[in-house]
């Protein structure tokens, strides 16, 4: 069934020259200002270039992370229908969304550049046997044969032997069916992605304190018109560039940024004031802040005893944490954290933001609640302009930790142990609600039993490449290679397609339309630009022929909006509340906010305003303690190991390395130290280095860097083979969110 | 079940019950603690600030009695165990209760050394009622009555303790006068340059130093004080005097048992008396490997080992480098490690000072090795030096501890946009280098295009810069004006 859409057309208008460049905070002159322009516009900077042929201008999102900058695609030439052989290029131009505000980073502008250069798949592949080279196949022999493999593997070793493995750059639509299809075709509990390895810490910590989990309760917007941002873990600058115009606008309007982050990264240099703890110390620092904001008086009581519960617990707990002690733990000098708090107590509204640097860590979540009560101690949450926030790194990290692909979930962001969800669910998939499957075990614990007894023998996966992103990779990889079936759904060959059995070439993002939710908790809408190649379906397409060769009869909608018709339906009620909001209403509104709960509601732009989600509408408090890295350096492994990201790549690299703009930028994994242990080491400037952990070895090339601290160095993870540095981090979990402690681990260098 | 006893209710005792139950969740252990004050568990080092603020002494307890209640430990206060009977594993209370034990704590703290001065002690043997010490909360509440109706007092001892209570007293609006036996101010951490350095501090703060002198009596007048005089023969006029001459470890009820004491009671790696297996100590009553703790860092690495040990996980205590913060606003000395106060041999020292900023900082070297420091004045450098002697087997670059953390926030530097070499990448979000913009800048404005300000919004335009994050603008800006400024202008 196919229905047909007018595709909103829109007009991008080349705006007068708005914008400043360093923009004169409260008390400066106007004269001091330097740049082309000094007029600010709402504070915000605005650079627009117009589309060059209005007629074939189609609005989308990019691909890459949870910013999801507004961008157009165009089309030189006649129409969108066109056939797949004679595909012209497209061209990328930023669209003036509330998000990006016209800006686009190296990775948006070259986007396009995989869906033509040749280097995508084309057609299934297929291996006869073990040893056997994958070539090209029939996607009905492709289809076929993983359908058997099913069968044979659920009649053998029972249905809970089959799995699937999800990703967070799937869209809701395909996020949404393929936890149905785990749970309706293939009736298994074990089902999760890899998200786990990116937004569980904070979500969990969310859930525990709100009731609720949406990254920011706020559109980005806000953050402009905040007081005091204290950014922690986060590298904006280089991960998600064009946010940082919110916090120029901040800066601008009198606004105070801190950053903590180890390193002293291109967002640190930005900031007013930089904190630099020992790796794995951010739970003591949070603490220690708390400490003073008591000690201090900044605490905000009435906030406290109306809209809170556990503070006296918390209270308590800090007690411990007083600045001395704290110096001693963090390295964080105590005259930063008297600034600081300083700083926190003096704003009105304030913003506490994390992202990965604290949360991919064994002590992930605590450190967020640590983080969380800081926020709640202060009163700044649950009213505009203030609030925790975790900034969501994934494309649709956040949609895609709603609907079901992660082991403990049903659409909606239910729990799937919930009574009255599961039968609100089954409901929509016509089954019976004790067929509905109970909670699988996570990423990391999955991956880590494959091709055991107890394990999954048979995998399924989909838009994820975990050969180079999981951690401790090289006993994943043997884990993968211990199945008795692999089958892979991607867009390029990844590393992790390259040992399956059955590949399967999905579409990439301008070749389909879909929602995805962006970092805001706003729902927004990819439209098709352009035919996919022949021989590409889309992952909507092969979950319904697949579904359909298992004898499954529940529906697997090909249509997008049909399938987000259906997912919204099974959202009705629970937490991430999708009910009103349609593709209309998106391109309407430039994105709805969950929770939507009616046709006639507007969304939900700004969460808790008027009581958080927990049963008796207070956010609780939740004391915790420093526990430090579970691996901390030694003689033998005497430095920290940081992994992370560069601008220029995405994630592990499968999209991003095979397009040429982007690897000329960032050819090679590199290992970042500092001067004196370069010195130490003898290791000069672009040397060949090895480093090496208990788990493993990778092979980087040397930069040094006077900006990381004297006894950490930092790799980038966007690559495989030699150069993945995730053959050595340490897969020691969360307990409570079951993250992998990607952040830190005791690691020494040798030379190659 | 195991039976754990602990003897005292300080920092140390709370640190360990609170470690111990956390890792036994299935309540192996069955838990006494046993505290000669009356008060639940508080942190001992917040007390000299609450001398400042009366009502932070109503915040310092670390938990409610219910947490002690709800983690099954029996917390009996204000009761002071008298004999360890080591045979029967039996000890016995001053009120004559009698606790069993199979694993016995001594956690008993340390008390304020008091020096010979004639008249602090009153003829029942109590403490004269002007003068105190800053050990305890009783201690601090005397104190606070005290300063009710005083406006000068002598602090005696000017280490660490008697600085922070001289401190203290100050915001409470007395005259204040240390008298310290030592040449000078915190002898045992600093040399006499930082405790020059550091007397110049306290007597800004409007506090009288007298160095090398002792307190030899005390003039009082039943309950009251009028003076203190001096070992050279002047007086001080006061009517309240604090004592902080040192603390003494009480191993007293360990030594009635026969257990070794030395400075304190002797233990092992594994916090075990070396004379009963069935007996430990942790905190201020411990000697481990000639050191005796005097340092609730100390106290709290002890009590997480011996909460381990208490579970038959194995863990072994090693010092790690001692950190001595002074804590008091206005004063700011940290000393890390091994400070190195006489000149040894085959030690060298650095020095900064810097008189205009009042910083003091002396990094000591052993073999050429890192050992240890002080810092006066501008302490951000300590935790970097506390962090560097963590990690021995890694390279120290003192840079940052002596001169700052480069924290310079660079973007406000002018850029030259003229001078800027040609491969620099300018944009990094889009990969945009000086030549780039340099050539489009100049094919702009030879087009004769426009002025400088669109030649900006051309230039941007057409190489991406400045359409991610936006922090390149202030150069890129300057690139394009040194550009097209050397360009004839247009018609």
């Amino acid at each position: 069934m196919v229905t047909t859409r007018a595709r909103s057309r829109q007009l991008v208008v080349r705006s007068s020259c708005a914008g400043a460049v360093a923009l004169p905070k409260r008390g400066r002159s106007e004269t001091e200002t330097r740049g082309w322009c000094d007029r600010a516009v709402n504070g915000s900077i605005v650079v627009l270039k117009p589309a060059l042929d209005v007629a074939n201008a189609i609005d989308s999102h990019c691909p890459y992370c949870a910013l999801q900058c507004g961008m157009t695609l165009n089309h030189q030439g006649s129409g969108l229908d066109r056939a797949a052989d004679c595909r012209a290029e497209l061209e990328i131009t930023p669209r003036d969304f509330p998000t990006n505000q016209g800006g686009l980073c190296h990775k948006g502008w070259t986007a396009a550049d995989l869906l033509t250069n040749g280097r995508r798949l084309t057609q299934p592949l297929m291996r006869r046997g073990r040893g056997e080279p994958l070539l090209p196949c029939s996607w009905d022999d492709a289809l076929d044969r993983i359908a058997s493999a099913i069968k044979e593997t659920q009649e053998t070793h029972g249905r809970d032997a089959v799995g699937v493995f999800g990703g967070g750059g799937l869209t809701n639509e395909k996020t949404y069916l393929l936890g149905k299809f785990a749970r309706v075709a293939l009736r298994t509990a074990m089902i999760d992605y890899n998200g786990r390895f990116c937004m569980s810490s904070a979500a969990t910590a969310a859930q525990r304190a709100f009731g609720l989990d949406r990254g920011l309760p706020f559109p980005v917007q806000d953050i402009a018109h905040t007081e005091v941002v204290l950014l922690v873990g986060a590298n904006l600058a280089e991960t998600m560039p064009p946010i940082m115009r919110h916090f120029t606008a901040l800066r601008a309007n009198g606004g105070q940024l801190v950053v903590v982050d180890p390193r002293r990264t291109p967002t640190a240099q930005q900031a007013d004031l930089h904190l630099q703890p020992s790796p794995g110390s951010d739970l003591a620092l949070a603490n220690g802040l708390l400490h003073l904001v008591v000690e201090q008086g900044h605490v905000d009581a009435e906030f406290v005893r109306n809209r809170t519960v556990g503070f006296d617990d918390v209270r308590g707990a800090v007690r411990a944490y007083w600045p001395e002690r704290v110096e001693r733990l963090t390295g964080v000098p105590v005259s930063a954290m008297r600034k600081t708090v300083e700083l926190l107590g003096a704003a009105r509204s304030v913003m506490v933001l994390t992202a990965r640097g604290v949360e991919q860590h064994a002590t992930g979540t605590d450190t967020v609640s640590a983080f969380i009560n800081l926020a709640l101690a202060l009163g700044q949450c649950g009213r505009p302009f203030s609030g925790y926030g975790a900034i969501t790194g994934q494309g649709n990290g956040q949609g895609g930790r709603e609907h079901g692909q992660k082991a403990d979930q049903l659409p909606g962001y239910r729990s799937i142990d919930d009574a009255a969800g599961r039968s609100h669910v089954a409901g929509v998939w016509e089954i019976d609600p004790d067929d509905v499957p109970r909670a699988g075990v996570s990423a990391y614990e999955m991956l880590a039993a494959l091709g055991t007894d107890q394990g999954v023998r048979n995998l399924l996966v989909f838009g994820s490449n975990p050969i180079v992103s999981a951690p401790n990779a090289r006993h994943v990889e043997e884990r993968l290679a211990a199945l008795d079936f692999l089958a892979v759904a991607d867009i390029v060959l990844s590393e992790t397609a390259a040992t399956a059995d059955v590949v399967l070439p999905t579409t990439q993002w301008a070749e389909e339309t879909g929602t995805v939710t962006n970092l805001e908790g706003r729902v927004i809408l990819r439209n098709k630009a352009l035919e996919p190649p022949q021989g590409v379906r889309t992952d909507l397409q092969l979950l319904s022929s697949l579904a359909d060769r298992l004898g499954c009869t529940a529906s697997f909608p090909t249509d997008p909006e049909a399938a987000f018709d259906e997912l919204r339906r099974a959202t009705t009620g629970g937490k991430a509340d999708y009910t009103g909001i349609s593709y209309e209403r998106i391109a309407a509104e430039r994105g709805v906010f969950w929770p939507c709960p009616a046709d006639s509601h507007p969304g939900t732009p700004r969460l808790f305003l008027d009581g958080f989600a927990t049963p008796d509408g207070r956010a609780r408090f939740h004391a915790v303690d420093h526990r430090g890295p579970a691996e901390a350096p030694d003689v033998e492994y005497p430095l920290f190991l940081l992994t992370g990201r560069v601008l220029t790549h995405y994630q592990s690299g499968a999209q991003t390395r095979r397009i040429d703009a982007l690897t000329e930028a960032s050819p090679e994994p590199f290992v970042e130290l500092h001067p004196s242990l370069a010195e130490h080491y003898g290791i000069a400037e672009g040397a060949d280095v090895q480093v090496v952990t208990r788990r493993g070895t990778v092979a980087v090339v040397a930069r040094i860097c006077a900006s990381i601290r004297d006894d950490t160095i930092f790799v980038p993870f966007h690559w495989g083979g030699a150069g993945r540095v995730n053959s050595v981090t340490n897969p020691a979990l969360d307990p409570d969110s079951r993250m992998p402690e990607f952040k830190v681990c005791a690691a020494r260098l040798e030379l190659a | 079940m195991t039976n754990v006893v602990v003897v005292g209710a300080g920092m140390a005792a709370a640190r360990l019950v609170e470690r111990l139950r956390g890792r036994d969740a299935d309540r192996a252990i069955q838990i006494t603690v046993v505290g000669a004050e009356r008060q639940l568990p508080y942190n001992r080092m917040l007390l000299s600030a609450a001398l400042t603020d009366p009502h932070r002494l109503n915040e310092l307890t670390f938990h409610p009695s219910r947490w002690y209640r709800n983690a099954g430990i029996d917390l009996i206060a204000a009761t002071r165990v008298v004999t360890i009977d080591r045979g029967s594993q039996r000890i016995t209370c001053a009120d004559g209760r009698t606790f069993p034990y199979d694993k016995l704590v001594l956690a008993t703290g340390a008390s304020a050394v008091l020096p010979p001065i004639r008249g602090i002690i009153t003829s029942n043997r109590t403490l004269h009622p002007a003068i105190g010490t800053l050990r305890s909360y009783d201690d601090c509440r005397r104190l606070l009555a005290g300063i009710k109706h005083g406006r000068r007092a002598v602090v005696v001892g000017g280490g660490l303790l008697g600085l922070e209570a001289a401190r203290g007293l100050l915001s409470c609006g007395l005259d204040i006068d240390i008298v310290h036996a030592g040449t000078h101010l915190m002898h045992d951490q600093l040399d006499d340059e930082g405790g020059d350095v550091l007397r110049r501090h306290v007597e800004s703060l409007g506090i009288g130093v007298h160095t090398g002198l002792h307190v030899k009596t005390a003039k009082t007048q039943g309950h009251e004080l009028l003076a203190v005089r001096l070992s050279d023969g002047y007086q001080l006029a006061c009517d309240i005097a604090v004592i902080a001459c040192g603390s003494r470890p009480a191993a007293r009820l360990a030594s009635a048992a026969g257990l070794s004491t030395h400075r304190g009671v002797v233990v092992d790696d594994h916090l075990r008396s070396v004379d009963d297996s069935a007996i430990h100590a942790i905190g201020d009553c411990a000697e481990h490997d000639g050191v005796a703790g005097s340092h609730a860092s100390t106290a709290w690495a002890q009590a997480d080992v011996l909460a381990d040990v208490l579970l038959d996980i194995d863990a072994r205590y090693a010092a790690d480098p001692r950190v001595v913060r002074l804590r008091a606003a206005g004063l700011d000395v940290a000393a890390v490690g091994d400070s190195v106060t006489a000149e040894e041999p085959s030690t060298h020292v650095v020095r900064l000072h810097n008189p205009a900023r009042g910083s003091y900082k002396r990094l000591a070297f052993r073999d050429a090795r890192l050992v240890g420091g002080v810092f006066v004045g501008d302490t951000d450098g300590a935790a970097a030096l506390a962090a560097a002697l963590d990690r021995p087997w890694l390279p120290a670059s003192t840079d940052a501890m002596l001169l700052g953390t480069a924290a310079a926030a660079a973007r406000h530097e002018r850029i030259d946009g003229a001078v800027l070499p040609d491969e620099t990448t300018v944009c990094a979000c889009n990969g945009v280098t000086a030549a780039r913009l340099r050539t489009a800048a100049t094919r702009l404005r030879v087009n004769g295009a426009c002025d400088t300000a669109t030649a900006l919004d051309s230039v941007l335009h057409e190489t991406r810069a400045g359409t991610g994050c936006g922090g390149c603008r202030p150069a890129v800006s300057a690139i394009v004006e040194a550009a097209t400024a050397s360009l004839t202008p247009t018609r």
